[in-house]
């Protein structure tokens, strides 16, 4: 079975672009423009792997990440960090990896393949 | 282990269980010491006693400083930490935390202010990020951010409404509907080389509608350097490539119509008049091919002398009249000059047309020679009768010396001598009347020269005053003496008032038979006069008139109201074309009393001393 991404941004643009980018290398993806829709994606959708962006309104990721995180069903789902946000290495402890926009997309493709095949 | 549980609660539950703790010690401790004062329970010597009091008594200061500790500094830690993580969440903190006006308070204080700061520059910076996105998205150009893959990252509202893409599609799939890669790639080529490209390209739009466009790339680096997407701007240029091709094509229209006049066509440069551009038509006619005289003077075309006089007039845009030309054999050529002023591809230039019309002169020529013919055919009589004159008197007087001969009778000198004087001086009437006639029948040039009206009206008026006086028509003179001289040619003037005199013995003629017993109905006005700057002449009748309705028509050519064979049409048309090469103007109006009236007006010229430059010396006959 594919494995599937949520891809948190509030960013339309690279919703659809890392969409576009997953799914042509044969991911599901879901995706939320904030933290408090993230919540709900997350519960209906039950990922493999997040993509966070982290400047976001109504939630930012880290708080997304800090109420994810507590619960023991969901925090083990792997998180990368993708932001143009700089010095943030740390808002998220647990990140995968920390992916700065602009970013090479075969990077990142890379990261994911590592991480969940 | 159960320190370690301890530990894992928080600094207040850990407080309390302490002060229970302690509590609970200080109790235990208590009883000691109270049994310790039981009789007969003499537990301890009193030294222990005194230190059991002492810890008792420090056990409840212990007890009230934990308490104190808790409300002083436990609890504010615990509320500022719960406030530094609303702080990490990004949640607004709406109050200050502590209301002490200790350190902790301060630190409250610091960490609203620290939130109110972060609250202001996220503002800050999402303003400032909104007005960026907002200049990209309105920016009046295509721009798209790709990334090594050519697929789209992002592009603002001209692009999105132009192509209607979605994030993630391929840019050659968007722009031009292809499934793969264009071959020449200006924005791969940014990826190798990290360099900014620039291209013009032409294709067609989704809908198959031809398109152009101009194109920039440039790279986008990451921090360390490494180009990780490419922003390409381009700006469609369909519109303005289609009008410049519109101009293009209307340009080489123009080009087309200017090179194919049929008349030369130059562009001079009005400051030094030389030729900066010429059409096609300059070579049959000047024998010069184009590219022979770009570069090279206008004026050269003109004889030396008489350069300057017209590189004025044609910086004037003046019309030239029968201007002389030669052309690259030194063939004389005879040119109407029109010369204007014009914008050409922003430039200021003089645009000068010339016409040739040697040709059309040689026909007038012979036209005026047919009309002259024309005259002296009506002259004839005239002239008979002016040679009788001479020719009687000749007759009597060698008939009376015949007969005197024949009866051997003898002549005496002095009459032989009155006889010979007679036949001399009617000789000589005789051939000034033939060379009068010759002169006038010759071919006449276009020379013009300064001439008296005066005599001139007399010559012609000698020729046909006998005629005249014949048919009962009186000439009657009002002239004006001492006239300034004008310019003109002689032999064609006076061919122009013989004209006006046979159509004024026709009018007459006309209105009132062929004889008329009143001399005043039947007369012939004859008057010069100066009137502001100019010689007045006026040939008036007392004829038919001009009926109002053939007014404009009786100056063009072939007009006539005469029957067949009488008259040819052309004698007014010459007549006008004639005073129009003089300078001069001619009109008819109608006498009041009855009649025509022919009004002639020559200027008179500033420079009463020469003539036309060149004019006076050449003539069409010479070159023809």
């Amino acid at each position: 079975m594919a494995k599937k991404i949520m891809i948190v941004d509030d960013d339309p643009h690279i919703v659809k672009y890392l969409k576009a980018i997953f799914e042509d290398n044969g991911y599901e993806t879901c995706s939320a423009s904030n933290g408090l829709q993230a919540y709900d994606v997350l519960k209906a959708e039950k990922p493999d792997l997040i993509t966070l962006d982290l400047e976001m309104p109504e939630e930012w990721g880290p708080r997304f990440y800090r109420k994810y995180s507590r619960e023991p069903e969901y925090k083990s789902i792997p998180v990368i960090v993708v932001s143009g946000l700089s010095g943030i290495d740390h808002a998220v402890r647990t990140a995968v990896a920390v992916v700065k926009k602009p970013f090479e997309p075969d990077e990142l493709l890379d990261i994911v393949k590592k991480t969940i095949g | 282990m159960l320190l370690h549980r301890f530990f894992r609660h928080n600094l207040t539950t850990r407080l309390i269980i302490a002060l229970g703790g302690i509590l609970f010690l200080s109790m235990l401790l208590w009883i000691f010491v109270f049994a310790s004062f039981y009789p007969g329970f003499s537990l301890y010597p009193d030294l222990i006693r005194i230190f059991l009091i002492g810890i008792c008594i420090l056990i409840p200061a212990v007890i009230l400083s934990g308490m104190l500790f808790y409300k002083w500094i436990a609890d504010p830690v615990s509320r500022l930490s719960d406030i530094a993580g609303m702080l990490v969440d990004g949640n607004k903190i709406d109050q200050a935390p502590l209301n002490s006006k200790d350190e902790l308070g301060f630190l409250g204080e610091q960490l609203l202010r620290i939130e109110e700061t972060m609250a202001a520059r996220q503002r800050f910076l999402k303003k400032e990020y909104d007005e960026y996105q907002n200049l990209f998205d309105l920016v009046p150009c295509l721009i798209s951010v790709q990334d090594r893959n050519l697929r789209l990252i992002r592009y603002n509202k001209e692009f999105a409404e132009k192509f209607a893409p979605e994030p993630g599609d391929f840019c050659y799939s968007v722009y031009k509907g292809r499934t793969e890669k264009c071959e020449h790639c200006p924005v791969e080529k940014t990826f190798q080389d990290g360099q900014s490209h620039s291209f013009e390209e032409a294709g067609y739009n989704r809908d198959g509608e031809p398109i152009r466009w101009v194109a920039r790339t440039a790279p986008i680096r990451d921090k360390k350097g490494r180009v990780v997407a490419a922003v390409e701007m381009s700006l469609d240029v369909t519109l303005r490539h289609q009008l410049a091709e519109k101009l293009k094509a209307s340009e080489s229209r123009y080009q087309a119509i200017f090179s194919n006049i049929p008349n030369p066509v130059f562009v001079l440069d009005p400051k030094n008049l030389t030729i900066l551009d010429c059409n096609e038509s300059v070579g049959p006619v000047y024998g010069f091919s184009r590219e022979d005289l770009k570069g090279r003077s206008f004026l050269e075309f003109f004889e030396a002398g008489e350069r300057e006089h017209y590189a004025l007039k044609i910086k004037d845009g003046a019309f030239i009249h029968q201007a002389r030309h030669f052309n690259h054999e030194g063939r004389l050529l005879f040119v109407d000059i029109r010369a204007s002023h014009t914008l050409y591809s922003d430039w200021e230039v003089l645009l000068v047309t010339t016409s040739d019309i040697t040709q059309q002169l040689e026909t007038e020529q012979q036209l005026i020679q047919a009309s002259k013919m024309t005259t002296l055919g009506e002259m004839a009589t005239g002239i008979a009768h002016e040679l009788n004159q001479p020719l009687s008197v000749m007759k009597t007087a060698s008939s009376f010396m015949l007969k005197k001969f024949e009866t051997d009778q003898a002549v005496r000198p002095e009459v032989m001598a009155t006889m010979l004087e007679k036949i001399d001086a009617n000789v000589d009437r005789a051939t000034n009347i033939i060379q009068h006639m010759r002169a006038f029948a010759h071919k006449s040039d276009l020379d013009l020269s300064l001439v008296d009206i005066n005599d001139v009206l007399k010559m012609a008026s000698d020729i046909f005053v006998a005629q005249l006086k014949l048919r009962g028509i009186d000439v009657l003179w009002e002239i004006e003496e001492n006239l300034p001289r004008v310019r003109g040619n002689p032999s064609r003037l006076e061919q122009v008032f013989i004209n006006l005199l046979i159509n004024a013995r026709d009018a007459i003629e006309d209105r009132w038979g062929d004889k008329s017993t009143d001399s005043a109905n039947r007369s012939i006005t004859l008057t010069t006069r100066t009137e502001r700057g100019c010689v007045v002449a006026e040939v008036c009748d007392t004829g038919t008139g001009i009926p109002d309705a053939i007014m404009g028509k009786i100056f063009e050519p072939f007009f006539t109201t005469k029957t067949v064979g009488k008259g040819t049409g052309l004698g007014l048309s010459i007549s006008y074309g004639i005073i129009r090469d003089c300078g001069g103007t001619i009109a008819a109006a109608n006498r009041k009393s009855g009649g025509a009236c022919f009004r002639l007006d020559f200027p008179v010229p500033a420079d009463k001393g020469t003539g036309e430059p060149g004019q006076s010396q050449n003539n069409l006959a010479s070159t023809t």
